[in-house]
């Protein structure tokens, strides 16, 4: 597990929680990264997602999912269908993220007109999820910026009638890095009441501003803060697309056997 | 005294004023911006570039520098070595300034659509060093599976690759280019690069601009100076006439920068033409001083040597500047080409500050400046014996006493030339603005040999309703338009999003790239999502945009030469309208090729327009001045002639009519009029004020305005040969032929014009005996 001292280490010192000491306290730029990458965001969950991409000429493409999340020791299960449009429905793509940074994902896709589901090749971190402009990293880290690949730091940089929100500065560790992810540099803007990012803007290898993230309609859904809105906007192309999350259930179980490709053929209810 | 001494400020004045201006015109040059771009050859609202422009914009085409990498070896381009290189510049380009990480495309990015065993493989053929020929036979493997990749990406026989490198700021392309060169001159072995494309033509052109422009234009100056030297031997004739010419240039560029009119490659030419017309004026005002000064003494009141000499002097002077602007009129009243309209209007500029600069800075400078008398000017011009007033004296006389063989001559040259412009061919090609052997050319030879071919023609196909392309019928028509589009001359690749369909499709059946498109339209919404999920948002708006309502179907072309690019598009255009325009469908033609088409097209007819509204113009001028058709109709026999002669020439050797070559001719007119005016004007002045014979007048001619016209043609001439001196092959012609066209007009005016005159006596004497007969 690539993060799993740094998490075994906040476990055993107890979870973040937000008190007014801590928020007037100084922290590093590292210390605050690793409080957001510790934040508690459900062991699963079951939600829909509705994505929509905007091109730069206004066009909006709207597709709603049901997307279904699952951690398990070593492992952790998404299976996303669609819904609509109706001539995608039931299309579906179950994926396992093996905590094992030596063992490839194993993803599949169902398409529902042939009657079948095919394994797919596992994805690149820094490609895009879904044709979305997140990338896999993004949905992966869950916006969150990994401490195991970038060193982070304060910038001085106020933001006027908000003491608890700070940017801080994420570089990547070493050039490998920046190119599987294709981020050259990233700057954050952590609000310390909820050890969130409230907004991230990245920079490509070449330091090109690339794109852009907010979370908003920050919420706590069954005792977790959940940003029920996620734009990004890529700042080159023009292209956004915005998630938003509805009928958020962290409490429900989640049946082991959604995740299967069985499931997939049968299609999510 | 007194008018002695407020002449002498007046003078003074104007040398002043005179100065000031070329210093605020001079000014004024810094701000000039270049553009070398092909676009500038076509107005920004002109249909054709709107739905360029809209297109690029629908499905985000961008220019980019294309690098090509050609590998003969035995493996070709499949050895760890060559592979690696490919990868290294993929990586290395991402880092250059300017250049779109994201957007740099090769084999070492690109994704490949395969089905092995029951996986779908949707991703990079490969991202890190190849270490064994095994893994180099891998990606062959895959390669050989994705056919769409065959001339596009990877040679057609495999024997190299291309790295597409897209661009943040297309205004900076030079720039980006130069870096991308430094990054190949660094580059590992594995094969030989060469560097293309829209971008790096148009950075590679600047620079032969910027070469062009410190060569000729220094050249044509001290051509001139040489000249002037020669033909006066005076420090004051120098000076004076330097003025003037700067004066003529500053003016022409100064207002284009304060217009914000860019310097186009066209515009290159400008300033050496300037330099040599506006002299003309100058030449023939300071003769008029020295002849005077020559029959006055040297100790005669300067003053009024000038102004004897602007009187004796100032209606050619006034007549041939106008004939000459309604040479570059013709341009102007004609063009739809930017370059050329403002090459027209600016040359204009020039020429109204020369013949300002002429007639108030030249007689002032002269009365000032002009005391030593010129050792090139003897008084008595009557019996002048040197070799230059002989010569044309001996043409002159010559022509006028065998009157109808120099008629006959000129008429079967002009015979040849009608022949020869039936044989001129209005076609262009972007690379042939470059020498032979040029890198650049190398490049674009290595991409049309080895790949799809350097030139694109893009096809938009629009659905009426969303998603209605990703349909069966939509697709199945498109395919057939690609396969149309494969069986005309010189297109080797036709692409769209059709070819990427049948390759999944045949992926997820495990075969080879398939050959059927589904006909269920749900499948193939769900096999697209599967595309474009493995994909950014953006990798596939050039294919199909984001309603899927529009398509683009890419057509790689291994000419760039405008005739071929006709026979496709129009070819292309009539199928579309003839079988593939439904009420479903539509399609419509864009990208360069047809920019091309579009501005390339009417270029025939505004050269015969243009030349129609010069001649026309200047027969008018030439009428008003003589106040005789007669001699209006021979003043414009030789430029009719040596245009003529330019045809035969141009239609024998092939020479292309092109945008630079089709100003030629209104060119010619406009200065090559200036000739018969002033040989017309002198002669029938000496004959009326002296009463003298024709023989006579041509003598008088041949020693005053003969040596001084001579003067002026070579002056015009070296400019054009110093033009034909550029580093472009297109300016190279155009100088050519615009110094053959000078030459048959000068020649013309000293030989045919008194054929004519003589004949036009012959047959007054005969008609007046006729009538003393009867």
């Amino acid at each position: 597990m690539r993060n799993a001292c740094v998490i075994a280490i906040l476990a055993i010192v107890g979870a973040p929680s937000v008190t007014a000491e801590e928020q007037t306290q100084v922290l590093t730029g590292q210390a605050m990264a690793e409080r957001v990458y510790a934040r508690d965001d459900g062991e699963r969950v079951d939600q829909t997602l509705i994505m929509e991409l905007t091109d730069r000429s206004g066009k909006v493409r709207r597709r709603e999912t049901r997307l279904v999340r699952k951690e398990y020791e070593h492992v952790h299960k998404t299976i996303i269908a669609i819904k609509t449009p109706a001539s995608l429905k039931d299309t579906a793509f179950l994926t396992f993220d093996y905590q094992d940074a030596q063992r490839e994902d194993d993803q599949w896709l169902y398409l529902p007109a042939m009657r079948r589901e095919r394994r797919i090749s596992a994805s690149d971190r820094g490609s895009y999820f879904l044709g979305t402009d997140f990338t896999y990293e993004d949905i992966k880290e869950r916006t969150r910026l990994s401490i195991d690949d970038f060193n982070f730091a304060l910038l001085d940089r106020p933001v006027d009638g908000e003491p608890s929100l700070q940017w801080i500065e994420a570089q990547p560790k070493s050039e490998n890095i920046a190119r599987e992810l294709g981020y050259g540099r990233i700057e954050a803007l952590v609000d310390k009441k909820t050890w969130m990012y409230q907004r991230l803007v990245y920079w490509d290898i070449g330091l090109n501003q690339l794109k852009e993230i907010t979370l908003t309609d920050i919420a706590e859904i069954d005792s977790v803060l959940t940003a029920q809105i996620i734009r990004c906007e890529n700042l080159k192309t023009g292209h956004s697309t915005t998630f938003r999350f509805e009928n958020i259930d962290y409490t429900s179980p989640v049946e082991d056997r959604l995740f299967t490709v069985a499931a997939m053929r049968r299609g999510l209810p | 005294m007194r008018s002695d001494r407020s002449g002498k400020v007046l003078e003074y004045v104007i040398i002043g004023l005179s100065l000031l201006g070329l210093v605020a015109m001079g000014s004024l040059v810094s701000g000039l911006k270049k553009d070398t771009s092909i676009d500038a050859f076509m107005s920004d609202d002109h249909p054709a570039v709107v739905s360029r422009d809209n297109v690029e914009k629908l499905f985000g085409l961008r220019d980019p520098i294309v690098i090509a990498l050609i590998d003969e070896g035995e493996n070709a381009l499949f050895d760890p070595e060559s592979l690696n290189l490919l990868h290294w510049l993929t990586v290395e380009a991402a880092k250059i300034p300017n250049v779109d990480p994201e957007r740099v495309t090769s084999l070492a990015s690109a994704t490949k659509i395969i089905g092995e065993d029951d996986t779908l493989f949707i991703e990079p053929f490969y991202d890190r060093d190849i270490t064994t020929s095994e893994e180099a036979a891998e990606i062959r493997s895959a390669v050989e599976q994705m056919p769409v990749y065959w001339g596009t990406l990877v040679a057609r026989d495999g024997r190299g690759a291309i790295i597409s490198i897209e661009l943040i700021d297309q205004s900076i392309a030079a720039e980006t280019y130069e870096n991308v060169l430094a990054l190949i001159e660094r580059a590992p072995a594995g094969g030989s690069l060469h560097v293309a494309g829209e971008a790096a033509v148009s950075g590679f052109l600047s620079e032969y601009v910027n070469r062009d422009s410190r060569k000729l234009v220094p050249l044509g100056f001290l051509a001139v100076f040489v000249i002037i030297f020669l033909a006066f031997r005076t420090t004051a004739s120098l000076i004076l006439s330097f003025i003037v010419v700067a004066a003529s240039v500053v003016s022409a560029l100064g207002f284009m920068a304060a217009a914000g009119v860019p310097y186009f490659v066209i515009t290159n030419a400008m300033p050496s033409i300037l330099v040599g017309v506006s002299v003309a004026d100058s030449v023939h005002i300071m003769s008029a001083y020295y002849e005077a000064q020559g029959v006055e003494g040297k100790d005669a009141d300067r003053r009024m040597l000038a102004r004897k000499a602007l009187r004796s002097i100032w209606r050619p002077v006034l007549f041939t500047t106008v004939t000459t602007i309604f040479g570059f009129l013709g341009i102007v009243g004609s063009s739809s080409m930017p370059p050329m309209f403002w090459f027209g209007v600016f040359a204009i500029v020039g020429l109204l500050f020369a013949l300002l600069y002429s007639i108030l800075f030249l007689p002032a400078g002269l009365a000032l400046l002009a005391r030593a008398k010129s050792g090139a000017f003897k008084t008595d011009f009557k019996n002048r014996t040197d070799t230059l007033s002989k010569t044309i004296y001996i043409l002159s006389s010559q022509s006028a006493n065998n009157p109808v063989r120099i008629i006959g001559a000129a008429f079967i040259l002009f015979f040849f030339g009608v022949i020869g412009a039936m044989n001129i061919k209005v076609d262009r090609e972007q690379i042939g603005q470059f020498k032979p052997g040029e890198a650049i050319v190398r490049a674009d030879e290595a991409i049309n040999a080895y790949f799809n071919g350097s030139n694109t023609l893009n096809i938009v196909v629009e659905a009426n309703t969303m998603n209605g392309v990703l349909t069966y019928s939509t697709l199945s028509e498109m395919k057939a338009l690609q396969d149309f589009a494969l069986d005309q001359p010189h297109v080797h690749g036709a692409t769209s999003i059709v070819d990427y369909i049948l390759q999944l499709n045949g992926a997820l059946d495990n075969s080879r790239a398939g050959v059927i498109i589904p006909e269920d339209s749900d499948l193939l919404a769900q096999q697209f999502f599967l595309l474009t999920a493995g994909g950014g948002p953006t990798e596939w708006e050039d294919e199909i945009d984001a309603l899927q309502q529009r398509a683009l179907i890419k057509i790689q072309v291994s000419s760039g030469r405008y005739s071929d690019s006709r026979i496709i598009t129009e070819q292309l255009q009539d199928y579309i309208d003839t079988i593939f325009n439904s009420d479903d469908r539509t399609a419509y033609i864009s990208g360069r090729m047809h920019l091309d088409y579009h501005w390339l097209k009417p270029l025939a007819r505004e050269h015969a327009t243009s030349i129609a509204i010069s001649l026309t113009l200047v027969l008018l001028a030439a009428m008003a001045l003589f106040r005789s058709v007669k001699n209006g109709l021979f003043t414009i026999a030789p430029v009719v002639l040596s245009i003529t002669t330019v045809y035969a020439v141009m239609g024998y050797f092939g020479v292309w009519l092109d945008a630079a070559t089709s100003m030629f001719a209104t060119i010619a007119i406009g200065l090559g009029v200036d000739f018969g005016i002033h040989a017309i004007d002198r002669i029938n002045h000496y004959r009326q004020a002296r009463a003298v014979s024709l023989d006579d007048a041509l003598k008088e001619f041949s020693a005053t305005s003969g040596r001084a016209l001579f003067v002026n043609f070579l002056a015009i001439f070296s400019c054009f040969c110093i033009i034909a001196s550029s580093e472009l092959p297109t300016m190279e012609r155009f100088g050519g032929i615009c110094a053959l066209a000078i030459l048959v007009s000068f020649l013309a005016s000293i030989t045919v014009v008194p054929a004519l005159l003589a004949l036009s006596e012959q047959k007054e004497v005969a008609a007046g005996a006729r009538a003393a007969e009867a």
